[in-house]
């Protein structure tokens, strides 16, 4: 008997100190293992964040800023790259008569605007 | 508020359309010009010829035929500027795609693999004409005959294309040639007559043909005849009735020529034409043989000009626009040569073709009524030179003019003896302008005026309206260089030591390079007084009672002197009343002492003339000498020679006149020259000579009047000649009396009993 009992004694005190130790631990990656044991697949991570929620406050600063970003988004590229004159790139030239001399109207043009300057 | 939206929805529907957009956007404009960039002419070139250039076979002979053979843009004698001393146009038409060396092979296998009755003929004149541009008039003629040889017979193309190989052949003087090709054996006359066109071109060369034979009246009678017959079957064709025989041959006549040029058909004007140019030649007399004229056609720095139009065009058909109807109309060749041969005797003009590119930067200095006589059988050689076009220096591009003194230059031109200054007052409304000379016989390159010079200047005044209402006249043209809101413009035209002109400075410049300085510039010297803003705002009735204030508190205001003469001169313009009126004499007067000028010399002298005040007309005829020493107008001297004869002065008369001759190449005052001889009792016979050698080019479609005139007296004579001389003599002697008192009076009513001398003497009073 002793022998069984002491085991016994042992085995709980064993179990006790244990437990106050660990007291103060606590085990909350339950996920985290589950993750690891049952990863999910790539597709349902996505339809996660697909089907997402989220919110915009709609303020309206934040209504003004959008409309901002969308007028910059359409304007930009006109901005960056102007489309030419037409004059310089239409296919049939206009000639005309000024000062008894003829010319070509894009070329006559574009000089008396420097001379304007 | 906030909204809630998942993920996927903010994508669809709000990420996604933003990002199409500004795709579209970056995307568009690119495009656009990328497809501008691929409809500009040399993308359009090149895309085309590499398509030529990809295809084989039928599929390549397609092509040529649709892109280059069918193109009017490469017919033969097609300018873009056609230049002469009475006209300048310039067709709107953009200078061809395909250079001549690109489509030259092209043409070549077109000719040679293509099916015959798929413009083959039209093909094969467009690479005879490029041939001849290079030279090979040889190749160019074996090609045709190559070419009609593949043609099915009695086909209509290859009539076609043997009735321009016989005209080719009389042109290059082969008779015996022309003349096989023009009637081939086997092909019967009758069915012709389904093609008036053939018959028509048929008959024009069998016409130029008798001509060249040395047969005028027969060529003369084979051209009406053709005419006649072609304008029968047009007739027809088109369901017309047919013009009454009754109507007289005269009417008959005029009826046949207007029926052509309604319907602008080509053949019609050129057997009208070569009608017209016979009649007159054989009415006129003398020998008969073709003329003809050569030259070459280079540029001053001694480079020929190839592949340009040479016309001739007689004093009918100068003033015509249609240019493929020219009878006379050759290519230069690749040495810039040229020859035209077969010419009717007669005057004539030479006219030039050119592309833009050939032309550009270039001048040809031609004087207007630069007429060519050609006599029978002369061979006249005609050297033509172009001109680099004169540079400006200044004032140029607009500047604002502020100094009083204005000093005019522009770039020096080799062997100019001297130069002349043209201002251009623009109209008003911006759509025309005036171009008024400034100063003649300018020794340098430059020259300086006062500010006072320009003002002085009077403009050709022009009207808006119907003319009828003087407060219609262009406002900018009645202050001229009084206007500072105007932009003139100027140009300056360079003459050699015989007075030839030998350089300008208008003329096509259309490149960067040649384009050089604008001729524009404005007067702001002074400020608009508030009587030129009454002119600007067209209250013209305001305006003039303004000056007249101005020059009845101050009788020494000249700018308001000008301005009251020159608005006085268009309220009697429109009307009959005469200018200047008595009372402007003496505003006139005063103006010339306090401001003289040629112009104002040249009125008054006028008005004495008309006066037959001949004191006073000789004293301002005498400064307007001497403002303008070397260069009276012919006008001037004729009316001097006129004066000399109603004086008494036969003799100075004629050396005036001669000298009026010698300047107006129009002839426009032979008959009044003709008058003094027969006056200074010359024979008929030697003032005949006289008309002949002088035609009256100033009424083109007329020019041989005078001659026929005085052959019509010298008939009457010959019946009675002491009667007649005593008539003539008597009319004449009555004649100049009336003008001695009145140089404008008409002819007398009195009768001289001869109606040739009347009907002289009527015409020779209506010459101006």
């Amino acid at each position: 008997m002793t022998v069984q009992g002491n085991e016994q004694h042992e085995r709980e005190t064993v179990k006790r100190k244990l437990d106050e130790e660990l007291n103060a631990v606590n085990f909350r990656a339950h996920d985290n293992v589950l993750r690891r044991t049952h990863p999910a697949s790539l597709r349902a991570r996505l339809s996660a964040l697909w089907n997402r929620e989220v919110e915009i406050p709609l303020r309206p600063a934040g209504i003004a800023f959008g409309a901002a970003a969308l007028g910059l988004a359409l304007i930009l590229p006109y901005a960056a790259r102007p489309p030419r004159d037409v004059q310089t790139t239409a296919p049939q030239r206009q000639m005309i008569e000024a000062g008894g001399s003829f010319y070509w109207k894009d070329l006559y043009e574009k000089a008396v605007s420097e001379h304007d300057r | 508020m906030t909204v809630k939206l998942k993920i996927k929805h903010l994508v669809l529907y709000i990420l996604v359309p933003l990002l199409v957009l500004s795709a579209a956007a970056i995307w568009a404009p690119g495009a656009v010009q990328r497809y501008r960039a691929a409809q500009e002419p040399e993308a359009v070139h090149s895309r085309m010829l590499d398509e030529i250039q990809a295809a084989s076979g039928q599929a390549r002979l397609k092509l040529i035929g649709s892109e280059i053979v069918q193109n009017g843009e490469y017919d033969p004698y097609r300018f873009n500027v056609y230049a002469g001393s009475s006209m300048t146009q310039s067709s709107s038409e953009d200078e061809s795609l395909l250079t001549p060396q690109e489509r030259l092979p092209l043409l070549e296998q077109y000719v040679r693999e293509a099916s015959p009755d798929s413009g083959l003929g039209r093909a094969a004149e467009q690479l005879a004409y490029e041939y001849d541009a290079l030279g090979r008039s040889g190749d160019a003629d074996a090609m045709l005959a190559e070419a009609e040889r593949r043609m099915s017979e009695y086909s209509y193309e290859r009539r076609s294309l043997a009735l321009t190989r016989a005209e080719r052949a009389l042109a290059a003087g082969d008779a015996a040639a022309a003349e096989e090709l023009l009637d081939p054996p086997g092909r019967p006359h009758e069915a012709d007559r389904s093609e008036p066109e053939l018959l028509g071109r048929q008959s024009w060369v069998r016409a130029r043909l008798l001509f060249v034979r040395g047969q005028p009246e027969a060529a003369l009678a084979e051209a009406q005849r053709g005419l006649k017959e072609y304008n029968e079957l047009e007739r027809k064709a088109m369901g017309l009735a047919q013009p009454e025989e009754e109507s007289g041959a005269e009417t008959a006549e005029s009826e046949e020529e207007s029926f052509g040029q309604r319907f602008n058909a080509l053949t019609a004007n050129q057997l009208d034409a070569l009608a017209g140019a016979l009649r007159t030649a054989i009415g006129r007399g003398g020998d008969l043989a073709p003329a003809s004229l050569s030259g070459t056609l280079k540029r001053s720095d001694g480079t020929p000009v190839a592949r340009a139009g040479i016309f001739l065009r007689s004093a009918r058909e100068v003033n015509h626009s249609e240019w493929e109807s020219e009878p006379y109309h050759v290519v230069t060749d690749d040495e810039g040569r040229f020859e035209i041969r077969n010419l009717v005797p007669g005057a004539y003009q030479i006219q030039l073709g050119f592309g833009y590119g050939q032309v550009d930067g270039w001048s040809w200095p031609v004087e207007s009524d630069d007429w060519l006589q050609f006599a029978g059988g002369g061979d006249q050689e005609r050297d033509i030179t172009l001109q680099p076009l004169i540079q400006l220096k200044s004032p140029v591009n607009d500047q604002q003019l502020t100094d009083d003194s204005i000093e005019f230059s522009w770039e020096a031109v080799k062997g100019a003896a001297y130069y002349t200054l043209t201002g251009t007052i623009p109209s008003s409304d911006g759509g025309g302008s005036s171009s008024i000379t400034i100063r003649e016989h300018i020794s340098g390159s430059r020259i300086t005026l006062s500010a006072e010079d320009l003002y002085s200047i009077q403009n050709i005044l022009f009207f808006s309206g119907s003319g009828e209402d003087w407060e219609t006249a262009d406002t900018s043209s009645l202050l001229g260089f009084l206007n500072p809101q105007a932009r003139f413009s100027w140009s300056v035209q360079a003459y050699d030591k015989t007075g030839n002109r030998i350089s300008q400075s208008n003329g096509y410049r259309l490149n960067p390079g040649s384009m050089g300085n604008l001729p524009f510039f404005y007067m702001k010297q002074r400020q608009l007084s508030e009587a030129d803003r009454l002119v600007l705002d067209g209250k013209l009735v305001k305006a003039l009672e303004a000056y007249r204030a101005r020059v009845e508190a101050d009788p020494q205001d000249v700018e308001a002197l000008r301005m009251q003469l020159r608005l006085t001169q268009a309220e009697s313009s429109p009307s009959d009343t005469p200018f200047p009126s008595r009372e402007n004499i003496a505003l006139l007067e005063r103006l010339m002492e306090l401001s003289p000028s040629s112009n104002t010399a040249s009125q008054l002298a006028d008005y004495f003339y008309e006066q037959a005040d001949w004191k006073e007309y000789d004293r301002y005829y005498g400064i307007y000498l001497d403002s303008a020493p070397d260069d009276s107008e012919a006008y001037a001297l004729a009316k001097h020679a006129s004066s000399l004869l109603y004086r008494g002065d036969p003799g100075g008369a004629h050396s005036e006149f001669a000298a009026a001759m010698a300047k107006d190449d129009s002839h426009r005052f032979i008959g009044a020259y003709l008058l003094a001889e027969l006056a200074a009792d010359r024979a008929l016979a030697s003032v005949r000579e006289l008309a002949q050698r002088y035609p009256d080019l100033d009424t083109p479609t007329d020019s041989d009047r005078w001659r026929r005139m005085l052959d019509a007296m010298d008939k009457e004579r010959s019946a009675e000649p002491a009667a007649f001389d005593k008539s003539l003599r008597k009319a004449l002697d009555l004649y100049l009396a009336a003008r001695a008192k009145d140089p404008r009076s008409g002819a007398s009513s009195q009768k001289s009993g001869f109606a040739s001398i009347d009907a002289f003497l009527l015409a020779a009073g209506e010459v101006r």
